[in-house]
């Protein structure tokens, strides 16, 4: 079988695709293969999403960091910079919104400078406990979680 | 791979992988990544995994392997497509016994992967956890209180993790089952994917099902979602074989025989019938009507027999013209022995 691009090689590279619910069949030679650029799923569903942001200032809007604006943003998926959080916070927390479980990190932290970090997050990992223990009229659970963050946030302070 | 031995063609579950996407604070995100930070980046990091005592990783130099050499990377799934088409300076750091792959400037400046042979996620977790926390003593991760780990694309942030297992799901695949799957594991924020391109339905039926959110839940709670959930869908795949047998086992044995005939005897054999008569052939073994002939995993027969690493095995001089023959000698040789 031959390439389905250049027409010429012979086809060794089976490539198969979905868009819009349709299927796609190519076959490519290997060289063709590489410069085959299957559109990236979730960058789909990203730019769908971009559409739904206001139009206001897309052009403008550009992190002072690394100098992407908004529109390139968009066009990509992609942001420049860890900078690029806090400059599009809007448009980033409406797509959290709807492809993440929730807005707010609950797991690992790195150990380097995040002593109160850590403390702080488990404050709150025993807070929701205690809750649950309560929801479940457990109180002597409740009553030594209460203790336990106690003694967490006063080691905090001390510290 | 050494470590896909036949004693993992037992159940649906071939393998499974976490993958941990970290940035430095310090350098922009790839796409604004110059190509001389790009390459200061690549060489820190493989430096200082390179010098971590009590470990044992090697630097591969993908700017230097050839086309056919980072195909056969991509096929054995140790790097990306995204790494393999990348046009900026990058790197790949792998553990002597294979089963860590640090991409450096894929998407993310760090993508560390671990792999484990069947379910095994807790231990691959682990593994990648330990690796994550080396590096970390050394830079500073791009890092935010309420974002958690921030990534190139606003999809990975938080805990940047992406679990996923592997399984063979033939039986739920041609009873038209994984649609209704795919939709209720999209409701949970999990996703299934065949792993052969990006289609629903995946010639050889395996399939990919891991965490498509990575914000919100921690660690812990995605891969016990994971879990749960596979094991959910391979009872399933499991019941609807035996049932199957159940009603007709001389169509299931003459199935699984006419594929162990076709791959002991093929003279040329495309990928695509490859991939189902070894998927055929799987199924066999894991229901237990047969033994698996070769010394190596079914699966990992299933991997040499792509383009690139069968090029490698059988001689990069190798017409391409010449590459379904190449299949099926060695497949034949594999099987009989």
């Amino acid at each position: 079988m031959l390439c389905d691009n250049c027409k010429k090689n012979q086809a060794a590279v089976y490539i198969e695709q979905i868009t819009n619910g349709e299927t796609t069949e190519v076959n490519l030679c290997y060289k063709c293969s590489l410069d085959f650029h299957s559109p990236m799923f979730l960058n789909n569903i990203l730019k769908g999403m971009f559409h739904n942001i206001g139009e206001k200032n897309v052009a403008t809007i550009q992190c002072p960091s690394c100098q992407i604006t908004l529109s390139e943003f968009r066009k990509t998926g992609k942001l420049g910079c860890n900078q690029c959080y806090p400059t599009f916070k809007k448009e980033i927390s409406t797509i959290l919104k709807n492809i993440q479980w929730g807005t707010s990190h609950r797991g690992k932290i790195p150990q380097k400078n995040s002593a109160d970090l850590l403390v702080k997050k488990e404050v709150q990992r025993l807070r929701r406990e205690q809750a649950t223990a309560i929801e479940r009229e457990e109180y002597e659970e409740a009553a030594r979680l209460r203790d336990k963050i106690k003694e967490m946030e006063l080691g905090g302070e001390e510290q | 791979m050494k470590w896909y031995t036949p004693e993992d063609d037992t159940s649906p579950v071939i393998s499974c992988r976490v993958r941990l996407a970290r940035n430095f604070k310090k350098y922009n995100f790839l796409s604004k990544l110059q190509a001389p930070q790009a390459e200061e980046m690549v060489n820190e990091v493989g430096g200082i995994l390179l010098g971590l005592k009590n470990t044992n990783f090697q630097f591969v130099d993908i700017m230097k392997k050839s086309n056919v050499e980072k195909l056969s990377l991509l096929e054995y799934h140790k790097i990306s497509l995204d790494l393999l088409r990348g046009k900026q300076p990058r790197g790949l750091v792998s553990s002597a016994d294979d089963t860590i792959h640090i991409m450096l400037n894929e998407e993310d400046h760090i993508r560390i992967q671990s792999i484990a042979p069947g379910k095994n996620i807790q231990k691959a977790y682990i593994a990648a956890d330990h690796t994550d926390n080396l590096i970390e003593q050394k830079i500073e991760y791009a890092f935010d209180e309420s974002l958690g780990y921030l990534t190139s694309c606003p999809s990975n942030t938080g805990t940047g993790m992406r679990a996923s297992y592997m399984v063979h799901l033939p039986l739920l695949e041609k009873m038209g089952k994984l649609q209704n799957i795919v939709n209720s594991l999209s409701r949970a924020g999990m996703t299934m994917r065949g792993i052969y391109g990006e289609s629903s339905d995946s010639i050889g039926s395996i399939y990919q099902i891991s965490n498509q959110c990575s914000l919100g839940r921690s660690e812990e709670e995605i891969i016990g979602i994971l879990e749960n959930l596979t094991n959910q869908i391979v009872e399933t795949e499991m019941e609807t074989t035996q049932a199957n047998i159940k009603r007709a086992p001389i169509y299931f044995e003459d199935q699984v025989y006419r594929a162990l005939g076709v791959l002991q005897n093929c003279r040329q054999i495309d990928i695509k019938e490859a991939r189902r008569m070894i998927s055929v052939l799987r199924l066999g073994v894991v229901s237990g009507l047969i033994k698996n002939p070769a010394d190596i995993s079914i699966y990992t027969l299933m991997m040499n027999i792509e383009y690139g690493n069968l090029k490698l095995s059988m001689g990069v001089d190798l017409p391409d013209s010449e590459i379904d023959v190449a299949r099926a000698t060695y497949i034949r040789n594999v099987l009989n022995g």
